[in-house]
C-alpha cells in the first residue's frame, strides 16, 4: 500500500506541475493558430537553415516554456509550416534557456561550481543548433506530424483566419478555447502515461543503483542521461536533483544529466510519439542522446 | 455527452485543483514556488471546461483511448494523507553536496578535488568529554523552571546552539553532517523534528536518521535531508515523527568519510500533521532573505 501511495503522490506531483504549463503552450499554440497566418510566420524565418534554427532558439528565449508547453507549441508552428529546424531548435532550447530555468541552475551551481551553469547555458543553446540543422536537413520537406484532430473533426468553419466575414471577438475566444482544449489533451493523453512510467521508475528503482557506474567517466555520463531520462524531472526542479549526485559523480555526468532532461525524457517521449511520427521521433530521441555524449566527452577533456 | 467529454474532463480537473486548495493538500505535492500556476490555471481550465460543454459547435469524437484523462481523478483517490512514507527516503538521493569531504583515516587527505582543506584547531578529545558530560548529566543543563524527573519525555536543552526549523532544516543538515569544518562543532548541542529512520542506505547501521524530504518543484524532485543519529537504548519506529535532542559527535560514513551525528539525550514522539511533510531552500522563506541563517557564521 505504501508503494501504491508513493506512486499516486509522485504521479500526481508531476501532473499538477506540468498541467499549468502544458495549458498555457495550448493557448499561446490556439493563439498562433488563430490570429497569425502561414505567410506572416513564414516571413519572420530566415530560409538558411543555420540562421533559421538561431531565430528558434531566440524563439524559445522570448517565448519561454517548459519542456511540457513546447511540444504543442512546436507542433503549431509545424502546422504552420514553420520549417522543422526552426520549430526542433525552438523546442529543444526553450526548456533550458528559459529565466526560471536559467535562475534554478544559478542558485543550485554558481556558487561553487559557476562553470556548470554556464555550460548547460551555452551547451543548451548548440545542442539545440545542431540537432534542429540535423533535422531539418533530414526531414525538410516530410510532413512529421500525426494529426490527431483536424478542423474538420471541430466543425470548425471559423478557424481559418482569412476568413474574415466570421471573425468577431466571441468566435475568436470560442475558437481559441476550443483549440486549446483540443492541443492540450492530445498532449495530456500521452503525458498521463509518460507521469505513469516516471513515477514507477522513481518509487521502484533503488537510487544507489546509479552508483555501479560511477567509477567510470564514458559510463557515469550514460547513467546519468538515463536517470535524466526516466526520473522526468521538469527542467526548474533537476538542477537540485543534480547539485546533490556531483560529489558522486563528475562534472561531465552532471552536465549530461542537466542537458538531456529539459530536451526529451519519458514523459515526453509518450507525448512525442503521439503526435509525431516514429520515425522522427526515433531519430530526434538517437541525435539527442548522440550529441550531448559528445559534448559530455568534451567537458571531460576540458574539466 | 461523449462530444463534451473534453469539456466535462477540463471542469473535474479544475474541482480537483479546488479540492486540493479546500483541504490544504496542494503542498504534498508542490513547492510553495510552483502553487501559484495551479492556481492561475484554475480560472482557465474552468473558462474552457464551460465553453466544451455548453457551446454546440463542439464536435469532438469521442474515443475509449480517452478515458485515460481519467487517470488523475483515480491517482488522487489513492494519496491517501498525502504523505511520502518514511520507507520512500531509502529510495531518494541524500541532499549532500558537499565536494571536499575528508576520511577519518587521514585527516589530511584530500576526498576529491584541488581544494586544500585545512581543518580547524579542535581539541576534538576536550569537546567529546563535554559533550558525555552533558549526555551523562542532563539535569544540569535543564531551565531552571523546568526541571522534570521524567526527562524521556520532554525537550530539556534551554537553548541549544543549533535550533533546526524549517527555514534553515536545507542547509544546516548538510552543512553539519557533511562539511569538514563543521568538525568544530563537536560538542554543540542540537534540537531537531523529523520522521525516523532505523537505518539509511548511505550510513552504517550504527546510525539511525532523522530528517525530512527537501523538495523544490514538486514531490518528484524530494531528496533526502537529516542528521545521522544515535538513539543509544531508545526505541524508534520507522516512519514516525520525533523531536529530539543530542550533542555533536563526530563519526564516519559507509565510505569512510568523516561526517557529524547526533547523540541522542532526550525524544519525544510528536505528532506529523503538526509539522510541514516538506522543506525548501532557505530562500524559499523570510522573503528570499535566508535569515534563519544568518546567526549561524558558517565556514565553508
Amino acid at each position: 500500500m505504501d508503494i501504491i501511495k508513493n506512486i499516486s503522490i509522485i504521479f500526481i506531483s508531476i501532473f499538477f506541475e506540468s498541467l499549468p504549463f502544458l495549458l498555457l503552450g495550448s493557448l499561446i499554440s490556439s493563439i498562433i493558430e488563430t490570429y497569425i497566418t502561414d505567410d506572416k510566420l513564414a516571413k519572420m524565418i530566415p530560409k538558411n537553415g543555420i540562421l533559421g534554427s538561431i531565430v528558434g532558439i531566440f524563439l524559445g528565449f522570448f517565448l519561454p516554456a517548459c519542456d511540457c508547453a513546447v511540444i504543442p507549441i512546436s507542433k503549431r508552428l509545424l502546422k504552420k509550416k514553420i520549417p522543422v529546424n526552426v520549430a526542433i531548435s525552438f523546442m529543444l532550447a526553450s526548456p533550458i534557456i528559459n529565466p526560471v530555468v536559467l535562475l534554478s541552475t544559478y542558485n543550485a551551481f554558481y556558487r561553487t561550481n559557476p562553470e556548470i551553469f554556464w555550460l548547460r547555458l551555452i551547451f543548451g543553446i548548440l545542442i539545440a543548433l545542431v540537432i534542429g540543422v540535423i533535422m531539418g536537413l533530414l526531414f525538410g520537406k516530410k510532413s512529421v506530424i500525426v494529426n490527431n484532430i483536424t478542423d474538420e473533426d471541430d466543425g470548425c468553419c471559423h478557424c481559418h483566419h482569412d476568413n474574415h466575414s466570421h471573425r468577431s471577438i466571441k468566435n475568436d475566444i470560442l475558437s481559441i478555447s476550443r483549440h486549446t482544449a483540443y492541443d492540450l489533451f492530445e498532449v495530456v493523453k500521452f503525458l498521463m502515461f509518460g507521469a505513469l512510467i516516471a513515477s514507477l521508475v522513481q518509487v521502484l528503482l533503488p537510487r544507489n543503483i546509479l552508483m555501479i557506474f560511477n567509477n567510470n567517466q564514458v559510463l557515469s555520463i550514460i547513467t546519468l542521461m538515463l536517470f535524466a531520462y526516466f526520473i522526468s524531472l521538469c527542467s526548474t526542479s533537476d538542477s537540485f536533483v543534480g547539485k546533490s549526485l556531483l560529489s558522486t559523480f563528475g562534472k561531465s555526468s552532471i552536465v549530461a544529466y542537466l542537458l538531456l532532461g529539459p530536451m526529451i525524457d519519458i514523459k515526453n517521449t509518450v507525448v512525442l510519439f503521439g503526435n509525431y511520427k516514429k520515425s522522427f521521433v526515433l531519430t530526434l530521441i538517437f541525435l539527442i542522446f548522440l550529441i550531448i555524449f559528445i559534448f559530455s566527452l568534451m567537458v571531460v577533456r576540458v574539466l | 455527452m461523449k462530444k463534451r467529454f473534453l469539456g466535462i474532463i477540463c471542469l473535474l480537473y479544475s474541482a480537483l485543483i479546488v479540492n486540493s486548495l479546500l483541504f490544504d493538500s496542494l503542498k504534498n505535492f508542490l513547492a510553495p514556488q510552483m502553487q501559484i500556476y495551479i492556481k492561475l490555471s484554475l480560472i482557465p481550465m474552468t473558462l474552457i471546461g464551460i465553453v466544451m460543454v455548453f457551446n454546440n459547435n463542439v464536435n469532438y469524437r469521442f474515443k475509449k483511448s480517452d478515458l485515460i484523462l481519467l487517470l488523475p481523478l483515480v491517482m488522487a483517490l489513492l494519496t491517501g494523507n498525502g504523505r511520502l512514507t518514511a520507507s520512500f527516503a531509502n529510495n531518494r538521493s541524500s541532499n549532500q553536496n558537499v565536494e571536499n569531504r575528508v576520511k577519518t583515516e587521514n585527516n589530511k587527505e584530500k576526498a576529491d578535488t584541488d581544494n586544500n582543506v585545512e581543518l580547524p584547531n579542535v581539541d576534538s578529545a576536550t569537546a567529546s568529554r563535554k559533550a558525555n558530560e552533558i549526555i551523562e548529566k542532563p539535569k544540569e543543563y535543564l531551565k531552571e523552571s523546568e526541571t522534570n524527573d521524567n526527562i524521556s519525555e520532554t525537550p530539556i536543552l534551554s537553548n541549544p546552539f543549533f535550533n533546526i526549523i524549517d527555514s534553515n532544516y536545507n542547509e544546516l543538515a548538510n552543512y553539519i553532517t557533511f562539511e569538514p569544518k563543521a568538525v568544530k562543532y563537536e560538542g554543540k548541542s542540537i534540537r531537531v523534528r523529523g520522521f525516523a529512520l532505523e537505518t539509511i542506505s548511505y550510513l552504517n547501521d550504527e546510525y539511525s536518521f532523522i530528517g525530512k524530504y527537501a523538495i523544490s518543484c514538486c514531490a518528484a524532485d524530494a531528496t533526502i535531508v537529516g542528521f545521522a543519529v544515535k538513539y543509544g537504548n531508545r526505541k524508534i519506529v520507522t516512519d514516525k515523527w520525533y523531536e529530539i535532542e543530542g550533542i555533536l559527535k563526530k563519526g564516519t560514513d559507509k565510505e569512510g568519510y568523516d561526517i557529524m551525528y547526533i547523540e541522542v539525550i532526550n525524544m519525544k514522539e510528536i505528532s506529523s500533521n503538526d509539522e510541514e511533510q516538506y522543506v525548501y531552500p532557505c530562500y524559499y522563506y523570510d522573503d528570499g532573505l535566508c535569515e534563519s541563517m544568518s546567526k549561524y557564521d558558517l565556514e565553508y
